[in-house]
């Protein structure tokens, strides 16, 4: 309880040391809650249905009369998926727009960047979009994520097939701070389950083909593959595999979860393959009643049908939403905080994974869910899988 | 050519050559100074990066414009100044050494390559100085221990002897005050012998020969000094962008700085300054053109990159000398009224194309 108080009272600390009073944001009736997102740039496809998403559950909540009438006031910004541009909006977010907290920042380095501006100003940063440990870690008070880490799926993944008796991995990674973060998985797992490390591999982000890579892969003994890779290489590799006839499986994390993977090549492509996901993409058509509410709600007002990163905005949103609620009609960032931290067993709409926060663990995700492409549609192999 | 009537040794030699503008470079200089009494922290950050890339540009301009050599991999530069000073104030260097430490090994490294490319010519030279970019991107990504690899390297506080710098008025007066400094050093510079050699090797190679000067030496020197100059903004640029990622000085950025340049109005130092309120606003413009363009054209990848080119090859064809040769018509133009001839500007002195030693 001390320690408790004392991080609390060190937090407060360090928002009046920033010259900014912990209720930067807030008044009697609104709250404003900031976002850098990538609209325009390479990750759009991300930055757009998760911004949407967020700003349709804040609108459902200031309909309903806001949270402890108070009207959520939502303000995206967009980064290009660009880090300085990053910066460079945040600072307006923080200076210009004085928001209380930033939520969903698109990008690991973006909200990397992004804190560096809004620790020191004691502003919460908010489950970011991006499954980097680097977000809860080290601990700090501030500090948000909605999902468990790429690194922590990949050992819950290896641990999986290490019971089914795996011993000899191999790693493919592409050259960046999500690959390395897939490496740093690897290597903790290895160690944790005593397996053994037969090869590591790393290729540019712009690499198209994988023949070398694959024949190199195929010359070990090495009887199960990591894939730290994302979309189009994700494809290529396993292909270029598969076609060599290795017959081994490969496992990757949540950046390949996307109906264009599992669909690639009349679904023959990659077939087969197993990604280790903290969140589960539904079936917008056949889910249940608000399910199936959300995706209308979303294509009336947007114009185009939900997605995966839809269903993630809506859930930090959601669980923001609880944070306020939890906090009380006193909002300050220390009770935002606690209100986050209490909020345990919270299973969203879409049936994922549950999600935990506590005093002492800031990263929401307490499972993961293993995937596998069976005729070209995600199918749960496994449904608690923990680490 | 517009000719100035001369009635004074001085003229020759003054920094500015009428007094319109001592005018306006005064009342830009006030205005930067007044700043932080009016606007807030947010535009106080964005004016110190447009003060920043005016010093990254005035770097390129030492080579593209004085110089005559193009170099497509500027922003390397402008990684390596940023990384160095990053680094050092990471192992709790003052401040005052790790900026000008990051400038030196920017300037050295530029003359290393200055030393590789100052033979070379044309699309040679741009080729080359395009797989130096990548190699310093790649360089800096595959080092992890040391610049934090791709997962990206978070930027200490300016601090030393005590002194902490923080964002804020301090920081911009330092920025100012060092942009400042260097736009004077150039300006001087360019008054200089060496100076003027580089505007001989960049206007007649042939006759800089002639003259006696050492071709392959001055080329080297400005490189060096035009990459000192950008390594001194990365390590600036650094503390505004606060975390530092391989990517953020890719192709894209080198060819930023050249737009840049080349829009401003190539060989003047005014144009770096008109080029850097070009690239300021140009996102702006970019996101109002998206807005108007029909959905499947604005929503294309890449994009920006083809207004970046388009924009360049435009100017190159239609406005070699730039904003700042434009601006300059326009002033002329106003002054002459109504005798303002075109041919004003149309350049005399014609060399031969063939004009080559190998």
């Amino acid at each position: 309880m001390t320690n408790k108080l004392l991080t609390y009272t060190a937090a407060t600390l360090i928002a009046a040391a920033g010259g900014v009073s912990a209720q930067q944001g807030v008044t009697e009736d609104s709250v404003k809650i900031g976002m850098h997102a990538d609209l325009s740039g390479p990750l759009a496809i991300w930055g757009v249905p998760a911004s949407n998403a967020v700003r349709m559950r804040f609108d459902q909540a200031n309909a309903a009369g806001g949270v402890h009438g108070r009207q959520i006031e939502f303000i995206v910004e967009d980064t290009k998926y660009e880090v300085p541009m990053a910066a460079r909006v945040t600072n307006k977010l923080v200076q210009r727009e004085e928001i209380f907290a930033m939520l969903m920042g698109t990008g690991t380095s973006q909200s990397q960047a992004a804190m560096k501006i809004l620790d020191p100003k004691g502003i919460p940063n908010l489950f970011p979009l991006t499954g980097a440990a680097s977000m809860t870690e080290p601990f700090n008070k501030l500090h948000f994520s909605q999902f468990a880490s790429y690194r922590d799926g990949v050992i819950a993944s290896l641990g999986h097939f290490a019971e089914q008796g795996v011993k000899k991995i191999c790693v493919q990674s592409v050259a960046n701070d999500y690959g390395e973060e897939m490496n740093e998985g690897v290597s903790l797992a290895v160690e944790n389950e005593n397996l053994e490390l037969v090869y590591k591999g790393a290729h540019k982000v712009t690499e198209v083909d994988f023949a070398g890579v694959a024949t190199a892969i195929k010359n070990t003994d090495c009887e199960l593959l990591v894939m730290g890779t994302t979309i189009k290489d994700t494809i290529t590799l396993y292909a270029t595999l598969r076609q060599l006839g290795w017959d081994k499986p490969m496992v990757g994390s949540m950046v390949p979860y996307t109906p264009i993977v599992a669909g690639a090549g009349d679904s023959k492509l990659t077939d087969g393959l197993y990604l280790a996901s903290s969140v589960l993409a539904v079936d917008f058509d056949s889910g249940n009643e608000a399910v199936q509410k959300f995706a209308a709600d979303y294509e009336t007002a947007y114009g185009e049908p939900a997605t995966l990163q839809a269903q993630m905005g809506w859930v930090a949103a959601d669980l923001t939403v609880k944070g306020l609620k939890n906090a009380g009609p006193d909002l300050t960032t220390g009770s935002l905080i606690e209100g986050i931290e209490q909020i345990s067993e919270y299973n969203d709409i879409f049936g994922g994974p549950s999600l935990s926060f506590g005093p002492d663990k800031h990263a929401g995700g307490d499972a993961f869910v293993l995937l596998q492409n069976q005729g070209g549609e995600w199918v749960v192999v496994e449904n608690d899988l923990e680490y | 050519m517009q000719v100035i009537f001369k009635t004074d040794y001085d003229q020759d030699i003054n920094y500015m050559v009428n007094r319109g503008e001592r005018i306006r470079i005064l009342l830009a200089l006030a205005l930067a100074l007044g700043a932080p009494l009016v606007v807030g922290g947010y535009f106080l950050s964005e004016l110190s990066i447009f003060l920043v890339y005016i010093l990254a540009g005035l770097g390129l301009m030492v080579l593209v414009g004085f110089t005559g050599m193009v170099s497509f991999g500027h922003a390397a530069f402008l990684g390596i100044g940023a990384y160095t000073n990053s680094v050092l104030l990471g192992y709790g260097v003052p401040f005052f050494i790790t900026l000008p430490a990051g400038a030196l090994l920017a300037g050295l490294i530029g003359a290393a390559l200055g030393r590789a490319a100052s033979k070379m010519h044309g699309f040679y030279m741009a080729i080359a100085t395009l797989a130096f970019a990548i190699v310093v991107e790649t360089g800096i990504g595959a080092w992890e221990h040391v610049t934090g690899g791709h997962m990206g390297l978070s930027v200490p506080s300016m601090a030393g002897l005590g002194l902490a710098i923080n964002a804020g008025p301090m920081q911009y007066y330092l920025i100012l005050a060092i942009v400042v400094f260097c736009i004077w050093g150039v300006a001087n510079l360019m008054r200089s012998p060496t100076g003027r050699a580089f505007i001989a090797v960049r206007d007649s190679e042939t006759s800089a020969r002639s003259l006696g000067l050492n071709i392959a030496r001055t080329r080297i020197m400005a490189f060096f000094i035009s990459a000192m100059l950008t390594g001194l903004a990365g390590g600036l640029l650094s503390h505004l962008m606060f975390y530092l990622s391989p990517e953020s000085f890719g192709v894209n950025e080198s060819l930023k700085l050249l737009l840049m340049v080349i829009v401003g109005g190539l060989g003047t130092i005014t144009g770096a300054i008109f080029g850097a309120v070009f690239v300021s606003i140009l996102p702006n413009l970019i996101s109002l053109l998206q807005g108007i363009l029909p959905q499947s054209i604005a929503q294309t990848a890449g994009l920006e990159q083809f207004l970046f080119g388009a924009i360049i090859a435009g100017f190159i064809i239609f406005e070699p000398e730039g904003l700042y040769g434009r601006w300059r018509k326009l002033r002329l133009f106003l002054e002459t009224f109504p005798y303002y001839k075109k041919a004003t500007f149309t350049r005399q002195k014609k060399y031969l194309k063939t004009e080559r030693f190998r």
